[in-house]
């Protein structure tokens, strides 16, 4: 469905407008949020910033790229600085950003992201190993951490990820392919620990 | 021929992301097989695409749009989404609601007071008793 309506609507300040897009895009900014940030309070804050902040730049919103490209464009810049005060305020130290208890992440009425249906086992052990994944792109630097979420967890094309930030194709694979070196590297690093 | 390591890295993501057409595939698989440590590399960057291919999508709470809209309500100093009242299938403020109402009620107070008051009865209206004889 084109967007070009929309876009329109949301121009003329329409707030039913606001209300559609938030619908349409809460999820996949919801999500690299919280990949970004790896906590679920602080994704839903910069998700909503995410919504107001377009909104009230509407006007300078181009078409140059989709909605989506510079919804995702926004949230990753607002992400960015999040993490920046967060290393501030926990006195430099990034490591425990995104570093969660368990449950914490989830709130009880919110519909968790575990399999149900599969047996507590083989649930548990993959809430492990999804923690441990978690744990990892926390402990990979921001920079890389971005083109993570976006490119293997987003699942965007490598063209939206040059929009979104702004990096040269060849420097967005480049860089990629040493995240997800250094991803691993702390996968295994705590998969030792335990 | 691959002439730094940026180039090469570009290259070996679009192995792993399987973007090589055969010939450009042989050409990196013949890399790996003299290096080792470049292989176990790629296998490391192969391996962390799977994980994070297999994270489950994280939904957002389920008022996400309600408390986004508050959000955007109270930095826009409560122009839009104002707490809206809905009487007759129609959207209305709270302030244009509360208008009409006591708009409603002096009008009814006014007809009410304003209205005149009975004319006094006439003496053909009263009921005169007959004298007694």
């Amino acid at each position: 469905m084109s967007e070009k309506p929309l876009i329109r609507r949301l121009q003329k300040r329409d707030e039913r407008a606001f209300t559609e897009l938030v619908v349409r895009y809460q999820a996949p900014m919801f999500n690299l949020c919280f990949r970004m940030l790896g906590n679920a309070a602080e994704a839903e804050d910069v998700a909503q910033e995410t919504f107001v902040k377009a909104f009230k730049a509407i006007a300078r919103f181009r078409g140059d790229a989709s909605l989506g490209t510079w919804l995702y464009r926004i949230a990753v810049n607002l992400c960015k600085n999040r993490i920046k005060y967060l290393a501030r305020r926990h006195h430099g130290s990034t490591a425990d950003i995104g570093v969660v208890p368990e449950r914490a992440w989830t709130r009880p009425s919110q519909p968790t992201i575990g399999e149900p249906d599969a047996g507590p086992e083989r649930a548990l052990e993959g809430t492990r190993a999804e923690t441990r994944v978690r744990r990892a792109l926390a402990e990979v630097e921001p920079g890389f951490r971005e083109l993570l979420v976006l490119r293997d967890i987003q699942g965007l094309r490598y063209a939206e990820v040059v929009r979104i930030t702004g990096l040269p194709e060849g420097t967005v694979k480049s860089r990629l392919h040493r995240a997800r070196a250094a991803l691993r590297r702390a996968y295994n690093a705590l998969e030792g620990e335990g | 021929m691959m002439q730094t390591e940026e180039a090469r890295d570009v290259r070996l993501t679009d192995y792993v992301d399987g973007a090589l057409t055969s010939e450009g595939a042989s050409e990196i698989e013949a890399l790996l097989a003299a290096d080792p440590e470049l292989a176990r590399d790629v296998e490391q960057a192969r391996h962390a695409r799977d994980l994070l291919a297999e994270l489950p999508a994280v939904r957002p709470p389920r008022d996400f749009v309600r408390r986004t809209q508050r959000r955007l309500r109270r930095r826009s100093g409560g122009r839009y989404f104002h707490p809206a009242v809905q009487p007759f299938g129609y959207r209305l403020s709270v302030e244009v609601f509360a208008v009409i109402a006591v708009a409603v009620m002096a009008a009814c107070y006014f007809f009410l007071e304003a209205a005149p008051p009975p004319p006094p009865p006439t003496l053909q209206e009263v009921p005169v008793e007959a004298p007694a004889p």
